[in-house]
């Protein structure tokens, strides 16, 4: 009889602890990898089937062993078609080793793939989305009742029997207050005495612990203890993100392409990081719509700026869909900044009135374009006047906590600016 | 006689069956061999039983991490098919049955991993002498558990540290002469017990804390360590670099210091197998034992003609030598070496020629059963070969002799496999077959006692020296370990003259 066990009913998993520990000692090399490939990578590929290089460096095994390029080494090997006793061949040129070969890993870099969830977490390790907690209580009307200890005084619905009787126990004690049993005990010997002065003494006791019961209650104001509760609000752990995207004219194929990029990684790790978020996709060239996922990242559309339709868009759905006292409201906007001079006081408007104070952080991020965008064929030392929506923004960003802009002029910024905007903030 | 199976399905009743039937070879073969227990795995497990080495158990350490990684990868590129079998030196002995495997398969992987490494491991002179197929498992488990301990109280990177160092000195971890004590998980624990007593008692009550600086002696540090004047080790050069460490490091904490002594005795659990010096006699001794198996299956009708050429296919292709200028070649494939060594002493027992009588008188015309035991008992592959491979052998392999002088740039063809050449051929084989052939022979010779500096000695018989970089990595790990500055050499066995020298004083 042989036994014979089955062991890939066992759950997987046995080399986590192995595996994990290399990531860790790997992990900076990791984590730059990673990020750099966001940079690099094709859109949709992001995140897919990352191979990640590592240099031997961190995680080599080096030991005590020969150097095969020197010395003199004496090696058999079969199969001789021709040689004779004292031939001599020349050797191949730099790093001829006769026949075998290693494989296909070189000595000096370490290649492996992590799988998606890895991945995301390399990414985004160190970000959050800013300021759950809702900036003004008395907004909310989200409280939850909880616990907080004891009190003296309270209702009788929350008299807290246990913690009650465990005071009146200590203080008939203390009080010597005779128990029930042992007044039954002492009645009980009393009908058994025959001799009349000890029935006596008896009986004079029996009466005295009676009266002390009387004197000493069984439970007291004094004993009483109350359940105590209180109110503390709740944070409210719902989350929206709009995501809205300038696809005007002025924004050309890189700049949308870096915009993409931009929402990605925002996508990306509100999926990783949060349960609950919702994304709304808002485009706008001078009017605004709202779409799905891919229509936003794949789909071409062109025309004017208006910067104020998106704007104008999100409120509406804010106001309709989202009650601030629920819902803490994200709003990330790419654009090159590039609209009509005009629109910014509108844009200022609603911000200040509808939006800024709902939202619980707006990043704005301008990309920008390579030359002026409205004149693609500028000249040479033309300079590109300072107009746009970036001054309102910056403006913006000074008066409010909450407003956070940034520049974007190139693929491989992306990442720094993204991560500065949601970089965790220590307490 | 009926057949075992049909077809290349396999259930659990075939495989009982199919075993029942290679442990009735191996009585045949008069075996003996450790009690079998086969576990069916799907090739992820298979990946991380490759990773830590085959044990069911073993201690974290991002090195499996990694080794897991790069197993992974080479396989899904296809440069490696995944072994048929795994199997480890335990008792009881542990088979590892890829799932993919057909029964065929199956079968084979029974005869060759449970009956002929089973029958290796339990009587080759050099497992019996230096491991313990018993107690390896508990060991292992309180080595995975001391070193989870540890990592809480002091810390993953702490471990780490000493682990890593610990890991690149491995090869040298080994005693080569002496006999390893028997393992006991129970006797560990005793003795980390007493040692914490002993640790204890330094407590220093005036200042109420544990005095780590105070010089102190301790049963495992310092018995051997004479305070002034001495400054060569008083038992000669110590070539078990992790002992040496773990015994007399002036630094090292006890807890520390049970970490490299686990990591010794891991090393030298596995040095039989490490370094391929029993790899052509085991793989060898194996494939015999499954081919004469298979063919017996055969005669007695218990496998059909289908399941028979199947097993030729997988025969060929687990033997497959290809020739020094095939652009497969990586050297001597030791499963093909090992088996043609034993079929060919078998041929000279059974019908010797001339040659035979002149080369092996002693074996000549005797008795084929008891030569295959001597043959895989008493030797290890130098002894192996230098004993056992026929002029026959090398001529049908054509084996030669490349002299390499690194200097030069030429090869030169010294000998090839003719009257003339065939000792040199046959010794050549052997010497690169031995320990000493891969690791390079380094010993601590002296320590200097002003400045505790550790002197070792890298011996060379021919010139080659020590890959520097690692070589540097190394001696910086070794000084961690040691506290102090270290200093290494290379020196010329012959002449003395010293090639190279690395020092590190971390």
């Amino acid at each position: 009889m042989v036994t014979i066990v089955d062991r890939r009913l066992n759950p997987p998993g046995k080399h986590e602890g192995n595996r994990q520990k290399f990531l860790d000692r790997a992990r900076g090399q990791v984590q730059d990898a990673v990020r750099r490939s966001v940079s690099e990578r094709d859109l949709k590929d992001v995140g897919r089937d990352e191979r990640v290089k590592v240099r031997s460096k961190d995680v080599s095994e080096p030991g005590l062993t020969k150097d095969p390029r020197t010395g003199t080494h004496r090696g058999v090997f079969p199969g001789n078609k021709q040689f004779q006793e004292g031939d001599r061949e020349p050797k191949p040129p730099q790093g001829g080793a006769t026949g075998g070969h290693d494989g296909p890993d070189s000595l000096d870099e370490f290649e492996f793939t992590l799988t998606r969830d890895e991945f995301l977490e390399f990414l985004f390790e160190d970000l959050e989305l800013p300021d759950f907690v809702k900036r003004s209580m008395n907004v909310t009307d989200d409280w939850s009742h909880s616990r907080a200890g004891f009190t003296n005084d309270g209702s009788p619905a929350n008299l807290s029997v246990v913690r009650t009787y465990k005071r009146s126990i200590g203080r008939r004690r203390a009080l010597h207050r005779p128990t029930d049993e042992e007044v039954a005990e002492l009645e009980a010997l009393i009908p058994g005495e025959d001799d009349p002065e000890e029935r006596a003494r008896l009986e004079g006791l029996l009466e005295e612990l009676q009266a002390r019961q009387r004197v000493v209650p069984f439970i007291d104001d004094t004993d009483l203890r109350y359940n105590y509760y209180e109110d503390r609000p709740n944070p409210s752990t719902q989350a929206v993100m709009f995501c809205l995207m300038d696809v005007s004219g002025s924004m050309g194929e890189r700049e949308k392409d870096i915009a993409k990029r931009f929402f990605l990684l925002l996508y990306l790790f509100l999926e990783k990081k949060y349960d609950r978020v919702d994304v709304r996709f808002v485009r706008h060239t001078t009017t605004a719509e709202e779409v799905d996922e891919k229509t936003f990242f794949y789909d071409r559309l062109t025309g004017g700026t208006r910067i104020s339709s998106g704007l104008e868009l999100i409120a509406k759905i804010v106001r309709d869909e989202y009650p601030v006292s629920d819902w803490n409201v994200y709003v990330a906007q790419c654009t090159d900044g590039d609209s009509f001079g005009d629109d910014n006081q509108e844009c200022r408007k609603i911000i200040i009135d509808e939006l800024q104070k709902r939202v619980q952080y707006y990043a704005y991020v301008q990309i920008e374009s390579q030359f002026g965008s409205m004149y693609p064929f500028a000249a040479p030392n033309y300079i590109p006047p300072v107009s746009g929506a970036w001054p309102l923004f910056e403006q913006l960003a000074e008066e409010f906590d909450n407003v956070e802009c940034r520049k974007v002029s190139d693929q491989n910024q992306v990442w720094s600016v993204f991560s500065s905007l949601f970089q965790r903030k220590r307490p | 006689m009926s057949l075992l199976y049909t077809g290349s399905e396999w259930t659990v009743d075939v495989l009982d069956r199919a075993y029942e039937a290679c442990e009735e070879v191996g009585r045949e073969l008069k075996l003996d061999w450790y009690p079998n227990s086969l576990e069916i795995v799907s090739f992820r497990e298979m990946l991380e039983i490759y990773a830590s080495h085959g044990m069911p158990v073993m201690y974290e350490h991002w090195s499996f991490g990694k080794s897991y990684l790069k197993n992974y990868n080479l396989y899904r590129k296809g440069y490696m098919g995944l072994a048929l079998e795994m199997v480890i030196n335990t008792n009881p002995c542990v088979n590892y049955l890829l799932d993919e495997n057909t029964a065929t398969g199956q079968t084979l992987v029974m005869a060759h991993a449970g009956i002929g490494h089973n029958s290796f491991f339990k009587n080759n002179y050099l497992f019996r002498e230096r491991t313990q197929a018993d107690s390896i498992v508990d060991y292992l488990v309180f080595a995975k558990r001391y070193v989870a301990q540890c990592e809480e109280r002091y810390g993953q990177a702490k471990v780490e540290a000493i682990l890593d160092c610990a890991h690149s000195l491995m090869n040298h971890g080994v005693d080569k002469y002496r006999k390893p004590k028997v393992l006991s998980a129970r006797e560990e624990e005793e003795r980390q017990k007493e040692r914490l007593a002993a640790h204890e008692a330094n407590y220093d009550e005036v200042w109420g804390i544990l005095d780590e600086t105070r010089p102190r002696v301790h049963s495992w540090a310092g018995r051997n360590f004479k305070p002034r004047g001495e400054t060569f080790l008083p038992n000669g050069p110590e070539e078990n670099l992790l002992y040496f460490i773990e015994k007399k490091s002036p630094i090292l904490k006890p807890w520390q210091r049970e970490l490299i002594r686990i990591v010794r005795k891991v090393a030298e659990y596995f040095s039989p197998q490490t370094a391929g010096i029993t790899q052509v006699a085991n793989e060898g001794w194996a494939t015999t034992v499954h081919y004469y198996a298979m063919n017996r299956f055969y005669e007695r009708g218990l496998i059909d003609d289908g399941a028979m050429l199947e097993f030729l296919n997988l025969h060929t292709s687990v033997v497959y030598q290809p020739a020094h200028d095939d652009k497969r070649y990586s050297g001597f494939n030791p499963y093909h070496l090992g088996h043609s060594i034993f079929m060919d002493m078998k041929r000279i027992c059974e019908d010797p020629t001339e040659e035979d009588r002149y080369w092996f008188p002693d074996y000549a015309g005797g008795d084929w059963l008891e030569t295959w035991h001597h043959m895989f008992k008493d030797y290890r592959d130098d002894s192996f070969i230098q004993q056992f491979l026929s002029p026959k052998l090398m001529r049908d392999m054509k084996m030669f002799v490349v002299d390499d002088d690194t200097d030069s740039t030429e090869y030169v063809i010294s000998k090839v496999h003719d009257e003339r050449g065939y000792r040199d051929v046959r010794k050549a084989l052997a010497d690169s077959k031995s320990p000493g052939a891969r690791i390079p022979d380094v010993q601590v010779h002296r320590v200097d006692f002003d400045s505790r500096t550790a002197y070792l000695v890298h011996h060379t018989d021919d010139g080659t020296c020590l890959n520097e970089d690692q070589a540097g990595e190394v001696m910086d790990n070794f000084s961690y370990l040691w506290g102090f500055g270290v200093e290494l050499i290379t020196r010329d066995r012959q002449t003395g003259a010293v090639i190279r020298g690395y020092e590190s004083n971390y």
